[in-house]
């Protein structure tokens, strides 16, 4: 016994019966034992029932979990009666041996729904394909919206659906977090897509190579536009309505929703596609505006974003009319003749036929290839020396008519002075933003699809019974100490008590401590 | 005794006037939560009397903050107290300073034996955790000042749980350190919180992680404020373990033997720690898997969050059990509640930051 780490021997008048007694009041049960001089007392079974409580939860648990497992496909699978289907198919095409009927007894699926379409059938997703479940009810999808922070970021997604289940109709609307059962089956708001919005656009050629035409567009449809010489076509995938920016203003970054955007893939006739992405409101910068559109070649790559100033009315308009009077052989010349008229240094006609000649070109050059254009013809024509000072040359007359060119725009206060050098620079940039016009969304309807997920979990309460079990085992385990003690009576009044117990560490030394204490404080009465 | 009153009153109030006033903002969950936390922190302050202290200081400073905003964020600007003090980023900038003066002074404790140092140590984690709390407390505020509809309780970010870590971990120290006598162990278990200090001033100053962002409607619900806070116990003691691990296995080292506490001690705090930290990571994964169910309509569905939380339980479960039921002590469980805090940062850090899931709400 004294190898026992709580050991301890004390005097005391007190029988063994009064000792026994002050550990009974202290919780423990006495064992009667055939020796009249040892007394054995114990305390803290409950921690035998932690180790019943956690195994009961770890089998609960599974079981509840197999009963949501697929265990039951597979099975049947392996036997043949069931297949998952690879195809793409129509609901209604798909073979009954891919079609699980509406007693499964467990599942999860989605249903993608269209506003105002209604389905009593939805895929569950298995590896390499696809299985249709019955569902008990028919859902049709009244609406889907999205609710906003005043910020613009999305506070919540919701569906208004319908559901027809045994003659009688439930009018439910869910949310992200706030599911709906019906007969043993949850729904919830998990996905939402476009539902085919209906766009009506106008689209601008960035370098007045046509009229502006208007197009009326479908999400998901192919549609076609022809130029004169080339039948191209739109595919949209999506369609946002709402973009959310961190916004410069008064150097405080805020969050703002800037409104919808258009994506879409642009094919040429020969069937190459470019991707597009257009904001259709102009995006503040340092308190100017400009519309934002990019292009990437694949879906690898990130957007090249083109950034075009938008005029006083905050509208592209500005920007169509500065290119077309750019583009405008007309005006080119008159200006630079006033150019020259102005110019006293050009004193004999042949100097002014030669720089009449020499701006034309260049201008022209910046026309057909922007700065870059500009920049080829130096390095190609120039000695390296004068470069520099011929580049600045060349820059400021670019500008100076480019000015000149637009002084009505100005005047008519469609345009500020600041616009230009935007203006030529983003016309310089556009070349590399390809053949798609710049695609201006005039109206359109929105129309959404929602997705759904509908789960049918019946082992999902057993789940939760044995996670309370797990926690009550867990907690018993830890915190419930066995106590076992023996007491001997030695000679009369000379006692040997040893404690022992499966977790022995400092609260349990002080615990024995303390008893042994009260044992002696006793005595000295 | 005037103090226990004080607070018992002060909570009473607190949430008397929430039951009030704010009803309408709360489902009958959020009230649920709110009325069942009234008898558990009375009871938290009797199980530990330093809280009581804690909790009145933190709500005073709320109150004055309150009263300083007069309902509007823009008061920040004009007003000294708030700017450089009150506001809740300064107050979590003010933890970030003497967290790090904390270990500081533990080490020239430990270093010098300098009673005095001891104690600046001691109490410069309280005062670091007070700013937390409060500061946490007052975002709470700020963000529904913003609007009311973003205001949430602020666990719900990278930034804000690194806050609620620090806050934890300490708080479960200081608990320890009075309870045991442990200061010696001071030096070692401030390494990880300042470890997160240091995250936290990269986040804020590199990231500007440190605005209040409205939440995602996934992460509406109520469960939010008892699955995180549950997490985070767990994290907290786990590293606690883990430092005192590291203690532990350095005893004999650089002539530590004299300064730390008995090898017998640090394996009973090493244990203490890893018990409390497992019951609470056990029910945070449970709450997790219950939202899990009523957000995404299943209650496991092998999210690299979920797979990695049941690494870390078992990873525990087995430390446990080699302790109790096969009777095994010293180096080998050192060891393993250091080699386990790489797998708890992994579950913690790692998963949000290099596998997606439904759980990448933090981001770098
Ligand atoms: C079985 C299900 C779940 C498990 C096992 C689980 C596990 C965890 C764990 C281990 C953490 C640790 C804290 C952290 O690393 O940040 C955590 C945090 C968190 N969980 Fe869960 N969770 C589950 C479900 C959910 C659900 C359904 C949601 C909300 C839709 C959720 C929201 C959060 C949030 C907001 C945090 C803290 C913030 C953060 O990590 O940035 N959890 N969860």
């Amino acid at each position: 016994m004294k190898k026992f780490r709580n050991y301890y021997e004390f005097k005391s008048h007190k029988n063994l019966e009064e000792i026994s007694k002050i550990f009974m009041r202290q919780g423990f049960q006495i064992k009667k034992s055939n020796n009249p001089s040892l007394v054995i007392a114990k305390k803290g079974t409950l921690q035998k029932l932690g180790y019943i409580f956690t195994h009961l939860a770890i089998i609960v648990i599974s079981v509840g979990g197999l009963l949501d497992g697929n265990l039951l496909f597979k099975i049947q699978q392996t036997l043949g009666i069931k297949e998952v289907e690879t195809r793409n198919l129509k609901f209604s095409e798909v073979p009954s041996k891919s079609q699980l009927n509406e007693n499964n007894f467990s599942y999860r699926a989605t249903l993608m729904l269209n506003e105002k379409e209604k389905n009593d059938k939805a895929l569950i997703r298995a590896k390499d394909g696809y299985l249709v479940q019955h569902l008990p009810f028919e859902i049709k999808l009244d609406k889907f919206y999205i609710e906003h922070y005043s910020t613009g970021q999305p506070k919540s997604f919701l569906s208004d659906i319908r559901i027809q289940h045994n003659g009688e109709e439930f009018l439910k609307t869910i949310s992200v977090n706030k599911p709906v059962s019906i007969d043993g089956v949850t729904i919830y708001q998990s996905d939402f897509q476009d539902g085919g919005s209906r766009l009506s656009l106008t689209l601008m050629s960035l370098f007045d190579e046509f009229k502006s035409i208007g197009l009326s567009a479908e999400v998901y449809k192919q549609n076609e536009f022809n130029t004169d010489n080339e039948n191209y076509v739109f595919e949209f995938d999506d369609f946002r309505e709402f973009n959310i920016f961190q916004v410069k203003t008064n150097d405080a970054l805020a969050t703002k929703n800037i409104g919808p955007s258009v994506v879409y893939k642009f094919r040429n006739s020969s069937g190459q596609a470019l991707e597009y992405q257009t904001y259709q409101n102009p995006i503040p910068e340092n308190d100017k505006f400009y519309f934002m559109s990019g292009m990437r070649q694949d879906l690898q790559s990130e957007f090249r974003f083109l950034r075009i100033p938008a005029d006083n009315n905050l509208q592209i308009g500005g920007y169509q009319m500065f290119v077309k009077n750019l583009k405008s052989d007309v005006l080119i010349k008159k200006n630079i003749n006033q150019l020259i008229n102005k110019s006293s240094f050009l004193v004999d006609e042949a100097a002014r036929k030669s720089f009449q000649q020499n701006t034309y070109d260049i201008f022209q050059t910046f026309l057909r290839s922007g700065y870059t254009g500009i920049a080829s013809v130096i390095e190609k024509s120039i000695p390296i020396e004068n470069q520099e000072t011929v580049a600045e040359s060349y820059i400021k007359i670019i500008y100076f008519l480019a000015e000149t060119i637009n002084q009505d725009l100005i005047k008519n206060q469609l345009i500020d002075v600041s616009f230009i050098q935007d203006a030529l620079n983003t016309y310089s940039d556009s070349f590399f933003y390809g053949p798609s016009p710049f695609v201006i969304l005039n109206e359109y309807e929105k129309i959404y699809a929602s997705g759904l997920q509908l789960t049918k979990d019946p082992g999902k309460i057993w789940v939760y019974i044995g996670a309370l079990f797990l926690v009550i085992g867990i907690f018993c385990m830890i915190y419930v100490q066995e106590v076992r003690v023996w007491i001997i009576r030695k000679t009369k009044n000379n006692y040997a008590i040893a404690f022992a117990s499966n977790r022995e560490h400092i609260d349990f030394d002080r615990f024995c401590e303390n008893i042994v204490k009260k044992l002696n404080i006793k005595d000295k009465k | 005794m005037t103090l226990s009153i004080l607070y018992i009153a002060s909570i009473l109030i607190a949430a008397g006037y929430s039951l009030i006033n704010f009803t309408e903002f709360m489902d009958q969950y959020e009230t649920g939560i709110l009325v069942l936390s009234i008898p558990i922190f009375i009871w938290f302050g009797f199980f530990w009397p330093s809280f009581k202290k804690l909790f009145l200081t933190v709500f005073i400073l709320l109150l004055s903050t309150i009263y300083l905003f007069q309902g509007d964020l823009a008061n920040q600007q004009g007003n000294f107290l708030l700017k450089y003090f009150l506001s809740s980023q300064s107050l979590i900038m003010w933890m970030t300073f003497f967290f790090p003066l904390s270990l500081l002074s533990y080490i020239y404790y430990s270093i010098r034996d300098s009673i005095f140092f001891g104690k600046l140590g001691t109490n410069f984690s309280w005062i670091a955790i007070i700013a937390g709390f409060s500061g946490l407390m007052v975002r709470w505020y700020e963000s529904y000042l913003i609007s009311l509809d973003v205001g949430h309780i602020p666990i719900s970010n990278l930034y804000e749980v690194f806050v609620l870590f620090c806050l934890i971990t300490g708080s479960m120290y200081l608990y320890y350190e009075h309870k045991s006598e442990t200061k010696k162990l001071g030096s070692f278990v401030l390494i990880i919180i300042n470890a997160a200090v240091a995250f936290i001033l990269w986040y804020t100053f590199a990231k500007s992680a440190d605005a209040i962002q409205p939440l995602v409607p996934a992460l509406q619900s109520y469960w939010m404020k008892i699955h995180v806070p549950s997490n985070f116990i767990g994290y907290g003691a786990f590293s606690i373990s883990a430092m005192i691990a590291l203690a532990y296995l350095l005893r004999d080292s650089f002539g530590l033997k004299k300064i730390l506490p008995s090898s017998y001690v640090m394996e009973d705090l090493m244990y203490k720690s890893i018990a409390i930290g497992f019951i609470f990571f056990t029910i945070a994964t449970i709450l997790g898997a219950i939202w899990a169910a009523e957000a995404w309509g299943g209650y496991w569905s092998w999210d690299p969050k979920e797979t990695w939380a049941l690494i870390v339980w078992l990873n525990y479960a087995a430390w446990l059990h080699l302790r109790l039921v096969k009777g095994l002590r010293g180096d080998i469980l050192a060891w393993w509640s250091l080699i386990g805090l790489l797998i708890t940062t992994f579950a913690f850090i790692g998963v949000n930051l290099f596998l997606s899931g439904l759980h990448s709400y933090g981001e770098l």
